[in-house]
């Protein structure tokens, strides 16, 4: 049996969708059987960053509305062993009507799918209840900004009342050198004010824009970015992996772009 | 707010905690699992005892809600 998890932050433009990308591929990395559901109706954004945008027949709307088969929705990646993803559609009215549908459908994925990842929208009205409705767990993605983080305690006072087994935060956009001088909110600073802990902080990296560009997870490259991402799938799959200090210089940090240019859009194991 | 011991990250912090204080009060989740941390910093400067093996539960006599 698998599991729902619902990525959501309450802001726009945190990260939710990059996180999506390169936590779908950094589990599928750690042979699970992944598939990403982008929930973002008429802003969705998903495809565009997986370069799978040429490759919608169908969408998760046509899917909850019978129009399609499961098979005809499903875009597999070929890139990653067993990620799989279904597109957002560009206009949905009423989406709370589809919850018990989508419900059925999560439920139905759970039995296939070792995880289901959720892209949850910005705000916090239907399209949030709607994209959570169907999760088992969520993850608040937030960046060190003041107004991220009132965000995501906005957002963890709602997820409180919706039953779900568990609820971390996720830092994106972490700069540990301004952490250090004491100008940026520290993970620890996050994970106090919102008494919620964090299953991963992710340095903020040029990396991200470079790979999103040619619509690769940046999981592809060698870079600060992609190692904190696996090591937040790690954690995310099994909650006893030590996450590896993200303020200890990486030898592969300075050389990074050496080893891009050798390495492209493949990846080792 | 003119704590500026060290950086502006103190600054953002306690505005935060009262931006976070004056939400929805009546035993606001976050506020209770805020001080479920404490009471569980308490406890395990006590017993070595891992949080996930024990569970903290606040019982309001008044009105049986439960937190």
């Amino acid at each position: 049996m698998g599991e729902a998890i619902v990525f959501t932050s309450g802001k726009g433009g945190v990260g939710k969708t990059t996180t999506i990308a390169n936590i779908g591929a950094g589990l599928s990395r750690l042979d699970k059987k992944v598939i990403m559901l982008d929930t973002d109706m008429g802003l969705r954004n998903l495809d565009v960053v997986m370069g799978m945008e040429d490759l919608i027949q169908y969408n998760l709307i046509d899917l909850l509305a019978n129009n399609c088969r499961l098979k005809q929705a499903l875009i597999r990646d070929k890139r990653y062993p067993n990620l799989y993803m279904i597109p957002a559609a560009l206009h949905c009215k009423r989406i709370r009507d589809y919850e018990t549908k989508l419900f059925t459908l999560i439920s139905h994925l759970k039995q296939e799918f070792d995880y289901c990842l959720i892209d949850c929208p910005a705000g916090i009205d239907d399209g949030f209840h709607f994209a959570v409705s169907a999760a088992d767990r969520a993850i608040v993605v937030t960046t060190p900004h003041i107004s991220a983080v009132r965000d995501a305690g906005r957002v963890l006072y709602l997820l409180e009342s919706m039953r779900l087994s568990q609820t971390e935060l996720l830092i994106n956009s972490y700069n540990p050198r301004m952490v250090k001088k004491h100008e940026m909110l520290s993970q620890k600073d996050i994970e106090e004010i919102l008494g919620v802990p964090s299953v991963g902080v992710i340095p903020v990296d040029d990396k991200v824009i470079v790979s999103q560009n040619q619509g690769v997870p940046v999981l592809a490259f060698r870079t600060k970015s992609a190692r904190a991402f696996m090591n937040a799938a790690r954690l995310i799959d099994s909650p006893r992996v030590i996450p590896v200090d993200l303020n200890v210089e990486d030898p592969c940090q300075k050389q990074g772009h050496i080893f891009l240019k050798s390495e492209g859009c493949g990846y080792e194991a | 707010m003119r704590h500026n011991a060290g950086g502006t990250d103190q600054i953002a912090k306690e505005r935060l905690k009262l931006m976070i204080e004056e939400e929805p009060t009546e035993h606001s989740p976050l506020l209770m699992r805020r001080m479920k941390k404490e009471i569980s910093d308490i406890i395990s400067r006590y017993y070595e005892i891992a949080p996930e093996n024990y569970e903290i539960r606040v019982i309001l006599k008044q009105n049986r809600k439960r937190a």
